[in-house]
């Protein structure tokens, strides 16, 4: 599965190169700044009397780098009777009127203006925006205690505060309301339980005198109110700093902000709840104080209520002796990489040799190896422009279109499990087609999103006939054409994105037009024959939450849209979707296409692109993805610019600054071969043919044309079944069940020993040993032995007896198939 | 240095973060094997660590009838009550048929859950699919067996696969459904269960892969495991996280196909002559010893398919009629209840004596009951909403009845336990707490292992 | 696959006074195991071996009474019954 956290990696990968970065750690003495003390924000304006607000105090170093010194600072306050101040820098207004925070670190000292504007009486607290993030804040909520669907013990919460009527109710309503005790706060069964006094199996998730004990208790004490028609509502929330570059062993404190619609801003750090992307790498405590911990990059997440906010961190080395590379501007990637590689003081991998590029963009291009005359030929090529020549040919191939077929069936889940035979045929000659043709993916997805009718007359309907129901299509669609997951806000907001059931519903609306009914010309046996039909007067799709129908929405839009009664919805999706200014369509085409060019996107996981997953080199990406709207949505454009970028054409071997990267392209990095090429490849090398039930004779592993082949070695090697619209069905991990496949089994075996196969054909021509071991080193890993791999390969030809001759050359044929050299695309 | 315990975990609940190493890092969602993999190679973090108890689950296939085993009605009439009468056990209120004294003697080791049902079509394969992945999904996408979810979360102990069936996977029970259940499904085809694919009651069984292929000699395998072990070697470039897992999986491979312990992990004979008869000379017997074995030697998972089928052979599925499935109460008496009986009894007390039971659940499920009502040949058919199973070992409390049926063993009658929940039971009773351990379900989205609640009473 | 029965089960069996007593059976196939009483050469019942290791048979009719053990041979679906049931030990007798 493509779908990992890559960042964790550098940690192994460093520990693997042996680098030691404990040393690292130790806490320096008092820093010298080169200039003033900033201040996050630089002034404060106080205007509710329980909302205390933090300051984030930071400095630069002369080697500029910038050091959080909120925690070292002190803090003293010219008018305690307008405002406090904690030692943490936490500014608490007490009456109205105007004072200044004096803040003292490394030598130096700042002033904080203050303004406190309370109004003439306390507001009453706020269940909706006191009470339910003390909940959030307390754990209370999360799926694995009372936000489980099924609640913990007869108590049920909204999944992290998704609907403030229901947990109201819950909490002042049921269990005859004794949850609450409002003649004793104190004994309420909520706060017992909470603080675990009395058998709690969450244990305690607040202590007395923490803001979620003094929220809950509080609220109970002022007799439990509900406003849930208070109008106030959370805009935005925003996280302080937004970058944070750090070495390890360094800290920072974070500041997160909230954004209300009657314009007000309130500090609520200490009600958020703080995750990191690489924990491993870059932990957060839970009063968001972030420890750089080992090299490398990745993203803290800050949530308050169901909105998010991120914060990106680079964790870098002290500066080593660096000089900058130039950065190349011909190739738009080329440019763009090396300037992020030079803030990252990283000198990209040298580009790699002929053999090896050739292999490589032969397997990304068309999904099979170069046999040993077309590398020989490349390789006695002695134009300049050779690379470019191979590429642009390699395009007008059928294997091209073959291979990209296989990629957009797996994405269409193109599959004669769902699809009638005719159809499944007809949906995989269509998309074919449109590789072959070059189509716009702005057309494509055009093409695919109004489809109806039969296989007859619109094979692109399939697409709608491979979906289980509406739910499944806008899954489909969400996740295919814009990478984004939208399943988990079908039953309640998304945990990690801003979305909400009536995003998911709104999407929802577009595509309830459509169903299916039988072919009427089918043979009455044949139950999978059908066509997609439009019911133009279909309502809106039902939001479940709030049992209303809920109007169509575009993803990330604020509101509802209006179509006119009777229109084909999908038309509006579409032209929506396929416009140049779309969010995510072109996004993340692009950094989908890019992800089959290396180990992962830019954004990783491909098709999981969220604020709280943020990519690795934003402007890389955007300007890709102008260059291929620019370009009308032409993936071979996008395909070529980056084979033929310098950044594709890295070798695989690391030099003295880019070991622990494994982010930012500096090198290439070997991916094993997907399952249906390393087949095919297994039968270029050996000669020997592997046959696919329900597919024509002769039809290579990447022709075949859906997720229903018999095939135990493809499956074994991680075909998908075509079950999901996910990139992380297939899988190209090795396992030891594949690795005793090829070691032990008849897969490698019977393929080298077979008569007729390439191991018999050479050794029929009567060729020396060493002839015999350079022509199945081209065979199988596409380039001539070294000098030293010649040496143990004669070596080991000399163990065998003579008469044992065929068996030496079947084992080395064998052990080449077994090489990462074969296996991996290098 | 590395604390993969701490890694939040993504998952529709929002993220959790609790110490997941000690029950298996790699069960962090998000961290996928190459990763994990990765770090383990780098000393981080070490997958054979992972606490979790074991699970041997037997698969009674064919499904034996309630009335006739485990729940007798003796006050029921003659055409539901059968022939068979109940005896006494050590545990008080348990009683059980008169062809299982053995069991009968260990009755404080093991519980009943007598209320069991489920709502699919009353087929086989729409059993094993409830039974084995706590879901029907019938042709549907399916779900994984649960010793796939126990590999996928807590990885591999040893160099044998984590999760092992024996002697073979279900095939022909007149649906394809059962062999649907008998994979990792969406978590993907390395965490599929290593099917034996041989008969351990037989004294010179090969398994697959594992046995060198016919003219490989030891000479010829040596010769290619150092060839490749120095091809690799020169080409030898900067490892990342597939790379790493290549290599471990070669590794296991290779160590699986040649070393010593493997063969000896197999090797029945160097049982007693006693044990292999306290468990019976037959395949249910000397599957049940194997999996001891294979227990002992770092298997998380083994399953033991009692049969492979329901066709022509004297099983379970009781329908006495007179053809493919002639199966009667005669053949209860005289074969399959003393056979399961001696395997069953021999296991608990072998695992007992050896320490083993409070590590390791002993799940014997079947996919569904017998129709109270006897038909016209004297046979029982098909029965899923009601019927008997029984769970021991692990965190499991022995001696209890749990749930009850009605008077003619026709529905449960009290507390009504769906499969989900013997799942969940089997989890929790490995030691898996199923509030914070989750797996990468379908899309990767990170789900719970099973959405059910786990029978309290059992703990 | 079909079940497997490897080796032929064996087991010795002595009298003590009326009560019998048998050893473990050897390459035991674990199927029903059972006591055969004859009297005076005429089979008159069968009783289980399996949880206890003797038996004494209440038949108080004077003659020879003849007691062997029987195991259950499953010969396969197509035979007749699946099986039969084999003697696997020596006989006994006593007259009363």
């Amino acid at each position: 599965m493509k779908d990992s956290p890559l960042a964790c990696l550098t940690l192994a990968c460093a520990a693997l190169l042996g680098l030691s970065l404990a040393a690292a750690h130790a806490q320096t003495p008092e820093p010298v700044l080169a200039g003033d003390l900033r201040l996050q924000p630089a002034a404060l304006n106080l205007i509710h009397p329980r909302q205390p607000h933090s300051v984030l105090v930071s400095g630069v170093t002369a080697d500029g780098q910038t050091l959080d010194l909120t925690g070292n600072a002190s803090y003293s306050s010219a008018d305690e009777k307008i405002a406090a101040v904690d030692s943490f820098g936490w500014v608490r207004p007490v009456a109205s009127g105007k004072t200044s925070i004096t803040i003292k670190a490394a030598g130096k000292s700042v002033t904080l203006p203050v303004t406190v504007e309370l109004p003439a009486s306390a507001p009453p607290i706020s269940f909706r925006h006191e009470v339910m993030p003390a909940f959030s804040k307390g754990g209370c909520n999360m799926g694995a205690c009372h936000g489980y669907s099924l609640g913990k013990n007869g108590f049920k919460l909204s999944l992290r505060g998704g609907d403030e009527a229901a947990d109201y109710e819950a909490l002042t309503q049921e269990f005859q309301g004794r949850r609450l005790n409002r003649h004793r706060p104190e004994a309420s069964l909520l706060l017992r339980k909470g603080l675990g006094e009395s058998a709690h199996r969450g244990g305690a998730r607040m202590e007395v005198g923490d803001v979620v004990h003094d929220t809950l208790l509080a609220w109970i004490r002022a007799g439990a109110p509900g406003d849930l028609k208070n109008k106030l509502e959370l805009v935005s929330v925003k996280v302080y700093p937004e970058k944070i570059v750090a070495r390890p062993g360094q800290q920072q404190q974070l500041q997160l902000l909230a954004h209300y619609s009657d314009g007000s801003v309130r500090d609520v750090t200490k009600f958020a709840v703080f995750s990191s992307n690489a924990d491993a790498l870059v932990p957060v405590d839970e009063a968001g104080v972030v420890s750089a911990r080992e090299l490398g990059e990745t993203a803290i997440v800050a949530r308050y209520e169901r909105l998010f906010s991120v914060s990106n961190v680079v964790v870098l080395s002290k500066p080593v002796e660096f000089t900058a590379n130039a950065v190349p501007t011909e190739n738009l990637i080329d440019k763009y990489v090396t300037a992020k590689l030079n803030d990252l003081s990283i000198t990209p991998s040298d580009l790699c040799g002929d053999a090896e590029f050739l292999r490589r963009v032969y397997i990304d291009l068309i999904g099979i190896q170069p046999t040993p005359a077309e590398v020989k030929a490349f390789m006695a090529d002695t134009a300049a422009d050779k690379r470019v020549k191979a590429v642009d040919a390699l395009f007008a191939r059928p294997e091209f279109a073959d291979h990209w077929a296989l990629k957009w069936g797996d994405l269409l889940q193109n599959s004669r499990s769902r699809l009638s035979e005719p159809a499944m045929w007809a949906f995989r000659e269509w998309i074919r087609s449109s590789v072959a043709s070059n189509m716009g993916l702005d057309e494509f997805a055009r093409r695919l999103l109004t489809s109806k009718g039969g296989p007859r007359d619109d094979p692109a309907a399939a697409f709608f006939l491979v979906s289980t129901d509406t739910n499944d299509t806008l899954q489909r669609v969400t996740q295919v054409f814009c990478g984004v997951r939208m399943l988990c806000a079908k039953c309640h907001a998304h945990p990690f994105e801003n979305w909400t059931q009536a995003d998911y519903f709104g999407l929802a609306s577009f595509f309830n037009q459509v169903s299916s009914k039988p072919d009427p010309t089918r043979d009455a046996k044949d139950t999978k024959s059908k066509l997609v039909t439009l019911n133009l007067a279909a309502g809106n799709a039902l939001n479940t939450r709030t049992n209303a129908a809920q109007p169509p929405r575009f993803l990330g839009s604020a509101g509802d849209i209006k179509l006119a009664a009777g229109e084909d919805r999908r038309e509006a999706y579409a032209k929506w979707l396929t416009a140049p200014e779309n969010p995510f369509f072109a996004k993340s085409l692009t950094n989908r296409i890019w992800s089959y060019f290396f180990h992962r996107g830019i954004i990783d996981p491909v098709d999981d692109l969220r604020s709280t997953n943020p990519p690795t080199n934003p402007v890389l990406l955007d300007a890709l993805t102008k260059d291929f709207i620019e370009h009308k949505f032409d993936a071979r454009h996008l395909m070529r610019t980056i084979v033929l970028s310098q950044t594709y054409q890295r070798s695989t071997r690391a030099n003295r600054t880019n070991g622990h990267d494994t982010l930012n392209f500096s090198r290439a990095i070997p991916r094993r071969m997907k399952a249906e090429v390393l087949v095919d490849c297994l039968v270029q090398a050996t000669g020997v043919a592997e046959s696919f039930p329900g597919a024509p004779g002769g039809f290579r592993a990447v022709q075949l044309p859906d997720g229903n082949v018999q095939s135990p070695l493809l499956s074994m090697l991680g075909k998908p079944m075509r079950l999901e619209a996910c990139e992380c069905e297939r899988s190209d991990e090795s396992n030891m069940l594949q690795a005793l496949e090829f070691i032990n089994g008849k897969s490698i075996l019977d393929r080298v020993s077979r008569p007729g196969g390439r191991v018999d054909t050479l050794l029929k021509q009567k060729l020396t040993d060493a002839q015999v071991i350079e022509e199945l080193y081209w065979w199988a890993v596409c380039r001539a032995p070294s000098e030293k791999e010649m040496e143990k390969a004669l070596a080991h030809f000399k163990e065998y007896e003579a008469k044992q001759r065929t068996e030496a050359a079947q084992d080395l044929m064998w052990t080449l198939l077994n090489t990462k050299d074969f296996l991996f695309n290098r | 240095m590395l604390h993969i315990g701490n890694a939040p975990i993504p998952t529709c609940g929002g993220l959790t973060r609790r110490s997941f190493l000690q029950v298996g890092a790699a069960g962090l969602a998000g961290l996928n094997l190459p990763d994990f993999l990765a770090m383990k190679a780098a000393g981080a973090v070490d997958e054979s660590k992972a606490e979790v108890k074991n699970c041997i689950m037997l698969f009674l296939v064919g499904s034996p009838g309630h009335l006739d085993t485990w729940d007798l009605k003796p006050n029921a009439p003659a055409d539901i009550r059968g022939p068979f009468k109940p005896i006494k056990t050590k545990a008080p209120g348990l009683d059980i048929c008169e062809h299982l004294p053995l069991m009968a003697k260990l009755a404080d080791k093991y519980s009943l859950i007598r209320s069991l049902f489920h709502t699919g079509s009353a087929v086989h394969g729409a059993g094993h699919q409830w039974m084995m992945t706590g879901h029907g999904f019938n042709n549907g996408d399916p779900h994984p067996h649960a010793g796939s979810v126990i590999a996928r979360v807590f990885g591999q102990k040893s160099a044998l696969p984590p999760s092992i069936i024996l002697p073979g996977k279900v095939g022909a029970v007149g649906d394809n459904l059962g062999e649907r259940a008998q994979t990792a499904a969406y978590l993907g085809t390395a965490y599929n269960p290593f099917f034996l694919g041989a008969d351990p009651a037989k004294s010179d069984f090969k398994i697959a892969n594992l046995s060198p292929q016919a003219g490989q000699t030891e000479f010829r395998i040596n010769a290619r495991r150092k060839l490749l072990a120095e091809l690799d070697a020169i080409q030898q470039q900067v490892e990342n996280a597939s790379t790493v897992a290549h290599d471990t999986a070669y590794q296991r491979a290779f160590s699986l196909i040649t070393a010593p312990e493997t063969k000896k992990a197999f090797d029945l004979s160097e049982e007693k002559d006693s044990v292999r008869d306290r468990y019976g000379r037959n395949t249910f017997g000397a599957s049940c010893l194997l999996s001891r074995r294979l227990i002992e030697r770092g298997v998380r998972f083994v399953t033991i398919n009692h049969f492979d089928t329901v066709f022509s052979i004297a099983c379970w599925d009781m329908h006495a009629d007179g053809g493919s499935l002639n199966n009667t109460v005669q053949d209860y008496e005289r074969h399959l209840l003393p056979q399961f009986d001696q395997a069953y009894s021999a296991l608990l007390t072998d695992l007992d004596e050896r320490g083993l039971l409070k590590e390791t659940v002993v799940a014997t499920l079947s996919e569904m009951g017998r129709t109270p009502r006897i038909n016209g040949k004297g046979g029982r058919d098909h029965y899923p909403p009601c019927w008997t199973n029984f769970l021991a070992g692990g965190n499991i409390k022995g001696g209890q009845v749990i749930g009850a049926s009605d008077k003619n063993g026709a529905v449960p009658h009290e507390y009504p336990i769906d499969p989900p929940r013997v799942l969940a039971t089997i989890y929790q009773g490995m030691g898996v707490d199923l509030d914070q351990v989750m797996m990468p379900g379908p899309g990767s989205r990170p789900i719970r292992l099973i959405d059910a609640e786990p029978i309290p009473e059992l703990f | 696959m079909d079940q497997v029965f490897e080796g032929t089960p064996k087991a010795d069996i002595r009298l003590e006074g009326r009560k019998v007593i048998r050893g473990e059976v050897s390459n035991d196939w674990a199927s029903r195991l059972q006591w055969k009483i004859s009297h005076n050469g005429k089979v008159v019942g069968t009783a289980p071996a399996r949880a206890d290791l003797d038996y004494e048979h209440p038949g108080t009719e004077a003659g020879t009474y003849e007691i062997v053990l029987e195991l259950w041979k499953y010969e396969g679906f197509k035979v007749k019954d699946h099986g039969k049931f084999v003697e696997i030990s020596n006989k006994v007798n006593y007259t009363v």
